[in-house]
């Protein structure tokens, strides 16, 4: 008999379902957010109901028997959010967990490496982040930063860019998934969804599109700080030395939307 | 004027520094004002310019004005163009709010030579104490020494800055007497070591005193044009290499010459020898982290780098007899020598090999490139494809139009992601 779980998509839900799947791990056929399988005579199909204490209970275990390195990489693979990974952060638990952690190093295992290269690939995005991520400043001194990153690492970027940007109003709204990061000065918090908090009043969030049709949503400096940044992206280029695919190599199309000096570029 | 103007005159007149590094300060927002210099071991690029060179800091000339007429550089006082200065609270406004914005690590501050060294130093030095003492700014700095400044000047700037760089820019004595007749070797070099020795001393005085203020806690760095001068890479590379012995520089940045003026005295050519840089850069990564010594990549019988192979693969043509190397034998000094294994994929080897004995399935999951790696190496005694000739070796490279290797591309920061 095999078995197919089905989870609500939370983190939490994983979880709560990695504990119950794993002593019966030889039968799982897969782990799902939806019900996408047409049960056969050979799959049962098992749904999950989230329980938080079970779900931080297995946290703690995990935490106990492996590194932080081992459950940054677990983490990283779930924020992944990619279809069937689930399984195989579930096999790659199992093998940790009957051989010890000490099998990381055969680096050429299909399952090892499948899971380093994924973390490395959402690890790469947060440290880009890092980099990418805009604020625009909107009336009453909110610094506002849209992001739609690949992966869900929105949580991810609170320790950087608090200690970062200690002394001003920041928010950054993951537009995608409509989630977000609010820090008044004091102490930031992850919001589920994402809305203007009740101090900041006579302000509304820009919508997509062009830069110049933004204006008015805008503190009143804050289209001449990005002419000013635009102009210093242009001027620092040295023209002999132009090279368009290792700009783009760089700096992925994708990423265009949120930067002042190329948003308006095609 | 205003600030608008300044800034295009002033960011172009600054865009030849190579440097662009934000890494390996230890300054953090302990007073809960603006910026963390500390946050990444790697350094952050922001964005990346139309000449694909990265865009970390906030890299500006505090004025292009200079006495000096230095013949390479478009700054000298003898060409025609737009000059312009800004006032110290413009280029902390400007810094400020591009860092606030997310634009930028922070700034990098240069400037051509008002007056004379000193009226210059303290101008800039002015700028980086309001930024860190009124404005409460712990974003990254770095700061070029005016060649010739007071070495009281340069020592309270060391406080307050992340980065000091001296440029070196002509490889040798008599490039410089060529093409900078007024700047004295001993301007740039004195400083350097100054700089030097007092980081060393620092550290140890940070070691008894845990509050002591760090001085330069990024480094040294400096720029070597390469081109405009007649220097072979083997004397560059030499040069690079005493840097990094002697004066322990961080960095030793390589700037392809950009044909910005016309005189006799400098070569002609129409596009900055780019391909060259390159490979300098790749050699210079040979000798920080693969532990090869300049003196075996470049020397008086190869005196340049081959434009056609990196500097790894030029070295191991030239000792063949070096190879092959048994993947499940070798040691980590000997890996690193493998064209196409890199110090991570070394590491991988060691590691995996614990656990069992590797084949050449194994490899290309570790991040070797085979293409590159199987003339050298042997799993279990055995080839993947057995060829000693080096001529023919040459030949099957250069078919397999293998990607440009990794290693030391100019414009990176140390391989990133290494956190996991
Ligand atoms: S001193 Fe510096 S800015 Fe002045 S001409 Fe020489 S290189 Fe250019």
């Amino acid at each position: 008999m095999f078995l197919y779980y089905i989870y609500d998509g939370t983190f939490e839900g994983l979880l709560t379902t990695f504990a119950e799947a794993l002593p019966h791990q030889n039968q799982v056929a897969g782990i799902s957010p939806t019900r996408d399988l047409q049960p056969d005579l050979f799959t049962e199909i098992v749904e999950i109901t989230t329980n938080q204490e079970l779900s931080a209970r297995f946290f703690g275990y995990l935490s106990d028997h492996f590194s932080q390195r081992t459950i940054k990489e677990i983490g990283y693979c779930i924020l992944a959010e990619e279809r069937g990974l689930e399984l195989i952060v579930l096999k790659y638990l199992t093998i940790l967990l009957q051989r010890g952690e000490a099998l990381k190093g055969a680096a050429h295992h299909p399952i090892i490496s499948k899971i380093r290269s994924t973390a490395k690939r959402v690890a790469a995005e947060i440290h880009r982040l890092y980099g990418f991520l805009r604020f625009r400043q909107l009336p009453n001194r909110l610094f506002y930063g849209a992001i739609a990153p690949k992966y869900n690492i929105t949580g991810l970027l609170a320790t950087h860019f608090t200690a970062r940007f200690a002394d001003q109003l920041w928010l950054i709204h993951d537009t995608k998934r409509n989630i977000g990061l609010y820090y008044n000065g004091q102490t930031c918090t992850y919001l589920q969804k994402v809305e203007l908090p009740a101090e900041i009043v006579g302000v509304s969030l820009p919508p997509h599109g062009q830069e110049e049709q933004k204006a008015q949503f805008y503190a009143e400096s804050e289209i001449n700080y990005q002419k000013l940044w635009n102009e210093y992206f242009q001027k620092i280029a040295i023209t002999e030395r132009k090279n368009p695919k290792l700009q783009r190599q760089h700096l992925p199309q994708h990423y265009w939307s949120y930067l002042v000096e190329k948003v308006d570029s095609k | 004027m205003d600030v608008f103007n300044k800034l295009q005159i002033l960011a172009a007149a600054a865009k030849y520094d190579a440097s662009c590094a934000s890494s390996g300060s230890s300054r953090s927002n302990v007073s809960r004002g603006l910026g963390n210099a500390s946050s990444s071991p790697v350094g952050i690029c922001h964005s990346w310019a139309a000449d694909g060179r990265c865009i970390s800091l906030f890299k500006v000339l505090f004025s292009n004005y200079c006495i000096y007429d230095c013949v390479y550089c478009a700054n000298r006082r003898s060409n025609d163009l737009p000059r312009s200065t800004f006032t110290v609270e413009e280029v902390i406004d400007l810094t400020i709010n591009f860092y606030r914005r997310n634009y930028i690590e922070g700034l990098f501050l240069s400037s051509g030579v008002l007056k004379n060294a000193d009226y210059t130093m303290e101008l800039l030095l002015l700028v980086v104490k309001k930024l860190r003492l009124e404005h409460s700014f712990n974003g990254y700095i770095h700061l070029k020494v005016i060649p010739g400044a007071n070495q009281e000047l340069i020592r309270e700037a060391g406080l307050f800055v992340d980065r000091l760089s001296v440029n070196i820019e002509l490889p040798s004595e008599k490039g410089l007497q060529m093409l900078a007749p007024e700047k004295k070797r001993d301007d740039i070099l004195t400083p350097m070591k100054y700089i030097g020795n007092k980081i060393n001393s620092n550290r140890e005085e940070r070691k008894l005193y845990k509050k002591a203020l760090a001085f330069v806690p990024a480094g040294q760095s400096t720029q070597l044009i390469v081109g405009a001068s007649p220097e072979p890479d083997y004397q560059i590379l030499h040069l690079a290499e005493q840097l990094y012995q002697k004066v322990k520089l961080r960095r030793v940045y390589y700037s392809a010459y950009v044909p910005v003026n016309s005189n006799p005295l400098l070569p002609t050519m129409t596009f900055p020898p780019l391909k060259r840089e390159n490979r300098l850069y790749q050699a210079d990564w040979l000798i920080r982290f693969y532990k090869f010594r300049a003196a075996e990549i470049v020397n008086a019988q190869t005196p340049v780098l081959d434009p056609d192979f990196d500097p790894k693969s030029s070295w191991a043509f030239r000792n063949l007899d070096f190879f092959p190397v048994e993947i499940n034998k070798a040691n980590y000094e000997t890996l690193l020598r493998v064209p196409g294994i890199g110090l991570k994929s070394s590491q991988r080897i060691l590691s995996a090999r614990r656990l069992g004995t590797l084949s050449f399935d194994h490899l290309p999951k570790m991040g070797i490139v085979l293409k590159r790696a199987r003339y050298f190496i042997t799993c279990q005694g055995r080839f993947l494809e057995k060829i000693d000739n080096e001529m023919l070796i040459k030949q099957k490279l250069l078919a397999a139009d293998l990607p440009v290797a990794k290693m030391g591309q100019p414009h990176q920061q140390l391989s990133l992601f290494e956190e996991v």
